[in-house]
């Protein structure tokens, strides 16, 4: 049958290509091959041209080496330690050592949350000792230095002189009321 | 018996009796200390024995075994936008300020500057940090009373009221990186032996505030300014002090928008070792550092 098929498409082939121009002619070629290709794709109708070069057929070189996200402690070009983007991109790190983050989930089904609770996931807030210990160690130095920005909104929040463990202008001396 | 035998027993009688302290160990019986390698002898450097610590091979920073990381829970939030590109201004106080000046660290009888503060010793700046000079903040606004000509970055309002009410003239001016590195050090640059660069134009997002009149800006009018002094004289309530002929000079003298260093001007150069200074006399020259 696949044999009568094709004879027939030959033979139509062959009856199209005297009469006509040399564009139609090969239109015409063009239409039989790609519908016997399209119908019968295990039949390789496609004879080979030129010989296959072998530089486009070769499979292209892909990166061997995927990123991650994680901390690189020595960079190849200088051997330096390298920040997590993907930190910087979610956390803010006060001066006085703490980093604040988002909330998670704050974007999520909010047509379901009630407003106190959309309030609350509108706030930023501490990360613990922990966690802020672990993300200092996952940014570089550059991450730690002051920044002394105008109109800064985390400006008042850089400095927490209400704690002795994080002040960092002396106490100023309030000297004892006289008592009579 | 011989005599040789008679000898030897003699000898022997008055020899110590074979006994545990006299006798030589069995050969091998005592081990030699081994000579470990290493700072303490060979041992595991603290590192215990064994075991992931031993190895070094802790999981890595931030990871949770199969948990989502805490480091990437939350969602992102542009917190350090830009940060790169934004001019800092690290911050001076009056309070420092006042304590400057009475401790003699300052001198207000000349205009006081970003020199003057430099000199003092006690402030940093890096230019190549995008430092871009000090912000003078209104910490101690109430007990500053110095009457000095001021040239300093950044103010706000409160501080140009404080400084006004004592009897003095604030300017807020801007110098680009450039001009900073010979101002921070003018020792080194003088010695550098260059000409004094010509102080930048401020970029299109800062020349707003140093050409508003109410922020005492370098290019605003000098007229429009007096007026603004009256406005923020009334708005804080108090009455700007009559000026003494003396220091009315000094406290009106101002510098030009390329100038950096009072009393030199940009193209100069300023020899140390032989106390001289060297002025450009090619008209070329002097048309680029006026323009």
């Amino acid at each position: 049958m696949f044999r009568n098929i094709l004879c027939s498409f030959s033979r139509l082939a062959i009856a199209t290509r005297t009469p006509q121009s040399n564009v139609f002619k090969n239109t015409s070629d063009n239409l039989v091959k790609q519908i016997t290709v399209r119908n019968f794709s295990l039949l390789n109708i496609q004879a080979p041209l030129a010989a296959p070069k072998l530089l486009e057929n070769a499979p292209k070189p892909q990166p061997a080496a995927t990123s991650t996200r994680t901390v690189t402690k020595f960079s190849i070009r200088k051997g330096k330690r390298k920040s997590v983007k993907a930190v910087l991109k979610r956390f803010y790190r006060l001066q006085w050592g703490i980093w604040i983050r988002t909330k998670a989930g704050r974007n999520k089904k909010l047509w379901k949350k009630n407003p106190p609770q959309k309030r609350r996931l509108r706030q930023h807030v501490f990360c613990n000792s922990t966690q802020s210990h672990m993300l200092d160690k996952m940014v570089g130095p550059y991450w730690r230095k002051p920044r002394y920005f105008i109109d800064d909104p985390y400006q008042p929040y850089h400095v927490r002189n209400e704690f002795e463990r994080s002040r960092v202008t002396p106490k100023p001396y309030i000297p004892p009321e006289d008592r009579i | 018996m011989s005599n040789t035998t008679e000898k030897a027993l003699n000898l022997l009688r008055y020899l110590p009796r074979v006994c545990i302290s006299n006798i030589r160990d069995n050969p091998g019986a005592h081990k030699q200390a081994r000579r470990g390698r290493g700072q303490h002898g060979g041992d595991y450097h603290g590192a215990g024995n064994k075991g992931a610590k031993a190895r070094q091979s802790y999981t890595r920073l931030g990871y949770e075994m199969g948990n989502n990381p805490f480091y990437l829970r939350f969602p992102f939030e542009p917190y350090y936008k830009g940060h790169h590109l934004k001019r800092q201004y690290p911050p001076v106080s009056l309070l420092n300020l006042q304590k400057l000046i009475d401790t003699n660290r300052i001198d207000t009888t000349k205009p006081i500057d970003l020199v003057a503060i430099m000199n003092t010793g006690l402030f940093r700046l890096y230019p190549d940090q995008q430092h871009f000079g000090f912000q003078l903040t209104d910490e101690g606004a109430d007990i500053f009373s110095a009457k000095i000509n001021l040239e300093i970055q950044w103010t706000s309002e409160p501080v140009i009221a404080a400084i006004e009410r004592a009897g003095g003239f604030v300017t807020t001016a801007y110098y680009d990186a450039q001009s900073l590195h010979a101002m921070i050090n003018t020792k080194k640059f003088f010695e550098r032996g260059i000409p004094i660069p010509r102080r930048m134009m401020p970029p299109p997002d800062a020349i707003e505030y140093y050409s508003n009149p109410a922020n005492r800006g370098y290019l605003s009018d000098p007229e429009k300014i007096s007026k603004e002094r009256l406005v923020l004289a009334q708005k804080y309530g108090y009455t700007l002090p009559k000026l003494d002929d003396q220091i009315l000079e000094m406290l009106k003298e101002r510098k030009d928008p390329r100038q950096i260093f009072y009393g030199l001007h940009p193209g100069w150069v300023v020899n140390l070792t032989d106390k001289v200074i060297l002025k450009p006399l090619d008209e070329e020259l002097k048309e680029y550092y006026a323009s």
